[in-house]
């Protein structure tokens, strides 16, 4: 009994992040990186439904900026000029073309073929992870009258990062500024990566009363490949007219990604007065 | 045979934990118009449950998600010969998140935009659109795709 019991608990787990008929893959992890020495790593792709998914997998050069709005974006630029740090054309996945069928799970393997003379530093891609099923069945309606049809397919890029040699980041915050929207504080910083490598941690802000009490805070994962004007938002759930510290620490720490992958930085403060209307 | 099953079921669990850290983009239901009449414009709104075309996206509480459409402008008549115009308005997609707090965000899926996930570290998005059939348009059935790009940061 108990053992039927622990079966049914491993297959509703393995269920977990089925949805219905639906049609495109779970990847993991959230980030790959590759290190000179082995030159190789993986991502795990899993088909959640219950069609066959068609799954293609492929690279592009880019790297997150923010926006106007302070919002991360995937700049793409036209072509890869000489001097970009990209792996984009030495990174090879294996395989790239694949059927998933239903519930089933594909290690896609990627190694790296950097050139012989590739100089100490850390280089970036993103893989594109396409995913598609199967045509809507429009094909067969009836042809007196006129059907019409949209077939979605999805794509998932995440990053890629090969690091060759002795790497160091860290990160200069600047220019802290604030606006009050609604019942939101918005922070928006200047943030100047340092070092030889992009800045991958979390940004977490605390907002103290006049004295000293902490009555808000926010956190959010960070990554700086060059600089950066993130906006965040905290939440001041009806807090009172008035003075306040904002203070913002920026960490090399994350949740998601193996702490031996990160590379360590002092963290950097910034802070400011803020007034509350 | 007790012991076999025990192992396939910790197996199963090993994989289950290996695919921690993990994202996904799934299409849920294709967009479809169904029959459509010679002459007269149909939409379909994104809030429609049965026509609108939905996605799913799961990351993480605190992540970020630039999500982009790529939306075609004609639909291609599957026999060949004729298409028949496509266009997607300023507030043709919604997204919402899984938790019971999260408010739906009316978006236009012209143009990319970024969600920060706040409440709950998946959400669904609802695309709706509107085709505008000839008075002359042949019959038949007519396709196209749209592509869901999302960049995990």
């Amino acid at each position: 009994m108990a053992l039927r019991r622990l079966v049914l608990v491993l297959g509703l787990l393995a269920g977990s992040s089925r949805v219905g008929d639906a049609q495109g893959v779970v990847v993991a992890p959230h980030a790959v990186y590759l290190d000179h020495r082995t030159r190789s790593g993986s991502i795990t792709l899993y088909n959640p439904g219950s069609e066959p998914t068609e799954v293609t997998i492929s690279s592009i050069y880019g790297y997150p900026v923010t926006d106007s709005v302070g919002h991360f974006m995937l700049y793409l630029p036209d072509s890869v000029q000489a001097g970009m740090p990209s792996a984009t054309a030495w990174i090879d996945a294996f395989p790239r073309k694949m059927t998933l069928a239903p519930l089933q799970r594909q290690t896609v393997r990627l190694l790296a073929r950097p050139p012989q003379d590739l100089a100490d530093g850390e280089y970036w891609s993103r893989v594109v992870i396409s995913a598609k099923g199967g045509a809507l069945p429009v094909a067969g309606a009836d042809t007196a009258g006129i059907q019409v049809g949209l077939n979605l397919e999805v794509r998932t890029i995440i990053p890629l990062i090969y690091r060759k040699g002795v790497l160091n980041t860290g990160l200069a915050a600047s220019g802290l500024r604030t606006s009050v929207a609604g019942d939101t504080l918005k922070v928006r910083p200047h943030l100047e990566r340092k070092g030889t490598a992009a800045f991958v941690g979390t940004a977490k802000g605390s907002l103290l009363s006049a004295s000293g009490a902490t009555v808000a805070t926010f956190q959010q994962p960070i990554a700086v490949y060059y600089d950066a004007d993130p906006v965040f938002t905290m939440p001041l759930s009806g807090q009172p007219a008035g003075h306040y510290r904002l203070r913002v620490e920026y960490t090399t720490e994350r949740t998601d990604i193996q702490p031996e992958l990160l590379l360590r930085a002092p963290p950097a403060l910034d802070s400011i007065e803020v007034t509350l209307p | 045979m007790r012991r076999c099953v025990l192992l396939t079921a910790f197996a199963l669990l090993a994989v289950v934990r290996a695919l921690t850290g993990q994202t996904q983009v799934t299409a849920i239901r294709d967009l479809a118009f169904g029959a459509v009449i010679r002459g007269v414009q149909t939409t379909v709104a994104p809030s429609d449950p049965i026509k609108s075309g939905r996605l799913y996206v799961r990351y993480k509480i605190g992540g970020q998600v630039q999500v982009a459409f790529t939306l075609p402008t004609r639909l291609n008549r599957v026999a060949g010969g004729g298409n028949m115009p496509i266009t997607f308005a300023s507030t043709d997609a919604i997204a919402q998140g899984t938790a019971g707090s999260s408010q739906p965000v009316t978006f236009d899926p012209n143009n990319p935009i970024t969600f920060t996930l706040q409440t709950s570290a998946d959400f669904y998005i609802n695309l709706g659109g509107r085709v505008t059939p000839a008075a002359n348009q042949a019959t038949g059935a007519y396709q196209g795709t749209v592509v869901l790009t999302c960049t995990f940061f």
